[in-house]
């Protein structure tokens, strides 16, 4: 790979991702040497700019339930969908069709009649019927049941479509790939961010947690630094299913690389020249 | 019935300009830079950015309201450069530290996949089923006690065993 020509950071060290654990639901990570900044821009950018597929609009043909139509296909709206491909689908607003088209949207169906006397049939994310077999509820294997949508009774039925769309967590929570982000630096509080109430032990009361181990404990008579920063950073990312914990980070990274370059455009193509560069007022 | 698009909080409207560079007024090489569409995460990220250089007097962002999508960014540099010159020194380096990040990412994760780190793996049965493709997380297939990878990737997948994607 190519040599770090960017710049070093007080500490003199390059920027550094240590892997811990990878599974298929969480991704634990070290980030070091970098701006607390940094760290909290990845955090946000997870959690709410990285692109999923979730349904965003339900017609109702027939829904004989207890439930409200409205209830329903906000119900639906939850259900991860599997969004590894979410990078070829567009965002139907992008997109030259009115509406939605093949290009920008996947197309869900669901059919449940309850026919069955003196039983509950239960409606799930399995009785979701996609028209992209890349993009289908979520699920762990044959032995899943599935997310629970509704509840029938004999004679009831549901019957809708429902239209997924490519979208982001800033715009609604539903799109978001992460059920949880944690996030911790200095677990031992060497930089007094974190502002303890102790009775009278503080290393009783507030035992440190399991990033300590991976951190560098203060001496006894260690005094207080006021110069420092954060500069290591404990991350554990885990999925809601839609997509690999490790791919939320990499689109993390390059949803951050996009964000920066559509302001460094803002920036170029502002024509220095013309910026009225007055000569500062006297007052 | 009045409320904004949704999309408009992220979603630059057709014309706007991302930036507009107004200089200070009263201090001599300070400037504003209204940043549109954004939010800490980027304003946070820029602001610190800049503080790393010493030729940066000055450098603070705020989001004026809540309900208004934009960051406004105030610098003042020394005398011997501009503000925009600053940013654009920012963003640079931004991308750089990103992307060098964004590889190392790349390359930890040939090492966690590849021995180091067992991914769980669950019986063959379990692992397609008719209508539904197999789930995406069984892809990875390194256990604990055997590190060869016994099960093909599925069709369309080009991450099998210790592979790593080098799409991204
Ligand atoms: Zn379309």
């Amino acid at each position: 790979m190519e040599p770090y020509t960017g710049t070093i950071n007080s500490g003199g060290a390059k920027p550094e991702i240590k892997i811990d654990e990878l599974t298929s639901e969480r991704v634990k990570f070290i980030l070091t040497n970098t701006d607390l900044s940094m760290a909290n821009a990845l955090r946000r950018i997870m959690i709410a700019e990285v692109a999923t597929i979730a349904i965003d609009m339900v017609e109702f043909e027939l829904n004989t339930s207890v439930l409200a139509d409205e209830f329903i296909a906000h119900r639906l709206g939850l259900i991860p969908l599997d969004s590894t491909e979410a990078e070829k689908i567009k965002y139907s607003r992008e997109c030259s069709c009115q509406g939605a088209c093949k290009e920008c949207s996947v197309e869900l169906n669901l059919h449940v009649k309850c026919t069955e006397e003196d039983t509950t049939k239960d409606v799930t994310s399995r009785d979701l019927v996609s028209n992209d077999p890349r993009v289908t509820p979520i699920q762990d294997g044959l032995k899943d049941p599935g997310i629970l949508i509704a509840k029938l009774r004999k004679g009831q039925e549901i019957k809708v479509k429902c239209i997924a769309k490519k979208g982001v967590a800033k715009e609604h929570a539903k799109w978001s790939p992460c059920a949880a982000v944690a996030f911790e630096y200095d677990p031992f509080n060497k930089l007094r961010h974190a502002h303890y109430w102790i009775e009278d032990d503080e290393k009783k009361e507030w035992p440190a947690s399991k990033n300590a181990e991976k951190d560098f404990p203060p001496g006894d008579d260690e005094v207080f630094d006021f110069t420092a920063k954060p500069n290591r950073f404990y991350f554990e990312v885990e999925t809601i299913g839609s997509m690999k914990p490790e791919d939320i980070v990499m689109n993390a990274f390059k949803k951050l690389l996009e964000k920066i370059s559509s302001v460094q455009m803002g920036l170029t193509t502002n024509d220095v020249n013309a910026i009225n560069r007055e000569p500062p007022r006297e007052f | 019935m009045n409320a904004p698009d949704r999309y408009d909080l992220f979603y630059l409207p057709e014309g706007a300009k991302k930036m507009t560079i107004t200089p200070d007024p009263k201090v001599e090489n300070g400037a504003t830079f209204d940043i549109l569409r954004e939010d800490h995460t980027m304003g946070n990220l820029i602001r610190s950015k800049l503080l790393e250089e010493s030729q940066v007097t000055f450098a603070g962002y705020k989001v004026p309201h809540p309900l208004e999508h934009n960051v406004v960014l105030k610098v003042q540099t020394t005398l011997d450069t501009k503000p925009e010159m600053m940013v654009a020194k920012a963003l640079n380096d931004l991308i750089t530290e990103v992307s060098y990040l964004k590889q190392k990412f790349v390359e930890e994760l040939g090492r966690a996949r590849a021995l180091v780190i067992p991914r769980e793996q669950k019986p063959m049965e379990e692992q397609s089923q008719i209508g539904i493709p197999p789930t995406t997380t069984t892809t990875i297939t390194t256990t604990r006690e055997n590190n060869t990878h016994t099960n093909p990737p599925p069709a369309g997948s080009n991450t099998g065993g210790v592979a790593v994607d080098m799409d991204f």
